[in-house]
């Protein structure tokens, strides 16, 4: 496969057509398939007036739109399910294992469009254009000579309908298109201040043991298409994370009933009741990917504070951009005082101020008290956000000035 | 003529006298990385020098490019700030929600059904903002930044880690999260942790089947999937200024792959071509006029060991198409000894 976001340019397609194009002169056929998803509208469009598409569909390649498709597994593979050991080799950029087709048992090889070309004749990963010969139709041995092509169309560049909407110059009577019943969209509505005390009262939600990445607080794969409705979304939050107490994942105590459930419903039973809650976790939480969603969840769902070991340095900052309190254990070893019935206050909020701990006070199931410890990294701009509920809350009022 | 060309014309306005003031502080030649660096930080002309892969510093991006899957929420979150229009120019590229299957005409028309309402969204919240918009088929927001928006100098976030593509047009282009384009867009600073630079010296010139997916293939072995971690890679030398600037993308857009922050080039003379072919001659003509300033310090690729904290040397002339592979995209095989090492996988036939 030849294309996505690298190596889709004219220089490539017409590098690889040039190798194409010696296959149908020299009576060869492709033993393997042959995919091409060009980058643009506008090389497409060329590439097909300067007759390099209709190079590849003579040596029957499938022209996919210019899109991803499949370098980031939007590939509806025929027999993919199968699970077969087979290999591909393209031109993208990535090659782990399920990648393109979600077959754990292809084996993906990255090469340049001219290798992909001269591989896809051959049918063979061991060919090596510079010194292998190949058979042909009529029985003949035959090589191919280097690609060439040309670094821009000689003719420039065309296109038709690049595919572009320009913005309206004046957008303010522009409505935005939410269906109020989608389940993929929802938009947001701003999230409440600090109410100006000290956090009282709060149940723990989950003690998180171990790895808690981005992926363990919102898992991604069929979860993604939710990722416009923050509500819908939110069913995730936490699943994948290890409950300390049980070692399971997505099993926590409803403190107000006693018994075990899910993770989100759970926390949605204490947001219903109006008690606030406390996430804690150990090193490097929230290591992983950027996603917002893993800082968002927890927001929407009303959990105030995640106290853990050590954080990751993106989460942690997307945390304080939703408002949240995200805290880190004064002393480590604090996190095993921590227990399963616990409800937790956190003071020292009323004179939150950079470099100042604050101070919490863990209320035990059996009546006795722990006094502990935690850390902030909020300057005064941070602590600013977290009482205004959010650094776009804050934004939103200077603009309404 | 360009989109966005007086907001590039401003941002080469300033540029001389911003790298005069970061080049008096650091105290020596510049590589074309720190050029970009400290002539976007939010606060204007530098005051401080930043230590590499210490300091985290405030930067002002010049654009924003998101695709329609990390979009969605990175809008949402804009459209709390209350803003009429984005802050900075900023584009909207529909090209993650369509599932390749028999083919481009089929194939759009059933995503433009599926997933009609995402596109029918992202497209009003473009139009109300100010914002770009690529529809579904238009093609893949890399390509379509490199042909449309990139330009030598700039500095860009996009919200997909191939963003790094447009330095094959001189920029350092990152990718980011949505949180991160959101705040760009609501007109916040960007925190970044000052990279540290990898000097990439290419010699020679590639020839026959070696193309410049072969360089990135070939450094990607070298450094593996962790060693760009938290650097930006920057490509110099004879054999980068042979190659084209589509080529250029190509090398940089697998930089992800190393881990890198970014990668680029110093604007050349396949730039400029590039540039006029798609158009952009009013940014041709833009940036030869501060051309010396588009790329390192002539003393920086002369010695480069003083000025990076690594450097590889690779000969154009010697390299050897590869294939690599499979699983991880490190795993380096020329092709002249794939067959050997394939059988041993035994994914020898296709």
């Amino acid at each position: 496969m030849i294309g996505s976001c690298t190596n889709s340019s004219y220089e490539d397609l017409s590098r690889a057509a040039s190798i194409a194009k010696q296959a149908v002169d020299k009576g060869l056929v492709t033993k393997a398939e042959f995919g091409i998803n060009p980058g643009s509208e506008q090389v497409r469009y060329t590439a097909a007036r300067d007759g390099l598409l209709k190079t590849f569909e003579d040596l029957n390649a499938t022209i996919f739109t210019n899109a991803c498709g499949p370098c980031i597994g939007m590939w509806d593979r025929v027999g993919a399910e199968k699970q077969e050991k087979n290999t591909i080799v393209h031109s993208f950029n990535r090659n782990f294992a399920k990648r393109a087709d979600g077959n754990p048992n292809t084996f993906a090889f990255v090469a340049s469009p001219e290798i992909v070309a001269a591989i896809a004749i051959s049918g063979d990963l061991g060919f090596n254009p510079l010194t292998d010969t190949l058979t042909n139709a009529r029985g003949e041995q035959v090589k191919l000579d280097p690609p060439t092509g040309d670094e821009l169309p000689s003719k420039g560049f065309a296109v038709e309908d690049a595919g572009y909407q320009a913005p309206a110059a004046d957008g303010s009577s522009v409505k935005i298109d939410v269906d109020p019943n989608s389940d993929r969209l929802q938009l947001l509505e701003p999230f409440a201040a600090w109410e100006g005390t000290d956090l009282k009262g709060l149940k723990l939600l989950i003690k998180a043991k171990g790895k808690c990445t981005t992926d363990h607080i919102s898992m991604a794969g069929p979860w993604l298409k939710y990722r416009g409705h923050l509500d819908n979304i939110s069913n995730n939050m936490l699943i994948g994370a290890v409950n300390y107490f049980n070692e399971k994942t997505d099993s926590v105590k409803n403190q107000l009933t006693g018994e075990y459930g899910p993770v989100p419903a759970t926390q949605r039973a204490y947001k219903a009741a109006g008690i606030g809650s406390i996430v804690v976790g150990d090193e490097n939480y929230g290591e992983g990917s950027s996603r917002e969603h893993a800082a968002m969840e927890p927001r929407h769902l009303g959990v105030r504070a995640v106290l853990v070991k050590s954080f990751a340095r993106i989460h942690e900052t997307n945390l304080k951009k939703q408002g949240m309190l995200g805290l880190t254990f004064a002393n480590k070893e604090d996190y095993d005082k921590i227990q399963e019935d616990d409800t937790i206050d956190i003071l020292g909020l009323t004179t939150f101020t950079p470099g100042q701990p604050l101070t919490l006070v863990l209320h035990h199931a059996d009546g006795t008290e722990d006094q502990i410890l935690a850390n902030h990294t909020y300057n005064a701009q941070q602590i600013e956000w977290f009482k205004e509920g959010g650094a776009l809350n804050i934004i939103r009022k200077n603009q309404a000035k | 003529m360009a989109f966005d060309i007086e907001m590039i014309k401003k941002v080469y306005s300033r540029y001389e006298e911003r790298v005069n003031a970061a080049r008096n502080l650091v105290n020596k030649p510049l590589t074309l990385s720190e050029k970009i660096l400290y002539t976007h930080l939010w606060d204007g002309n530098a005051t401080e020098t930043y230590d590499r892969g210490v300091s985290y510093v405030d930067f002002a991006p010049d654009r924003v490019a998101m695709q329609d899957a990390t979009a969605q929420m990175a809008l949402l979150q804009f459209m709390q700030a209350g803003r009429p229009q984005a802050a900075v120019p900023s584009t909207v590229h529909c090209d993650h929600l369509i599932q390749a299957k028999e083919g481009a005409q089929v194939d759009l028309q059933r995503a433009n059904t599926e997933s009609k309402e995402v596109f029918n969204f992202l497209g009003s919240v473009a139009n109300k903002y100010g914002i770009g918009f690529w529809k579904p088929g238009a093609g893949i927001i890399h390509q379509v930044v490199l042909e449309n928006y990139a330009f030598p100098g700039g500095m860009m976030i996009g919200t997909d880690s191939h963003t790094v593509n447009a330095g094959g047009l001189g920029m350092l282009a990152i990718g980011v999260g949505g949180a991160d384009a959101c705040d760009v867009m609501a007109g916040l600073p960007w925190e970044l942790k000052f990279p540290k630079l990898i000097g990439v010296k290419l010699t020679g010139k590639l020839s026959g089947w070696t193309s410049p997916k072969d360089v990135i293939l070939k450094v990607a072995g070298i450094l593996t999937v962790k060693g760009g971690t938290g650097a930006v890679v920057e490509y110099f030398g004879e054999g980068a200024q042979s190659m084209s600037c589509t080529g250029k993308g190509t090398i940089c857009n697998m930089g992800a792959e190393i881990g890198a922050t970014t990668s680029t080039f110093g604007y050349d003379e396949s730039m400029e071509r590039y540039l006029r072919a798609t158009d952009r001659a009013d940014v041709a003509d833009a940036a030869n006029a501060v051309k010396e300033h588009l790329t390192a310090d002539p003393e920086v690729y002369a010695n480069p060991e003083l000025y990076f904290d690594q450097v590889i040397e690779i000969n154009l002339s010697e390299l050897e198409p590869s294939l690599n592979g499979p699983f991880t995209p490190d795993l380096y095989t020329p092709v002249s000894r794939m067959r050997e090492e394939a059988a041993k996988n035994g994914c020898l036939q296709q």
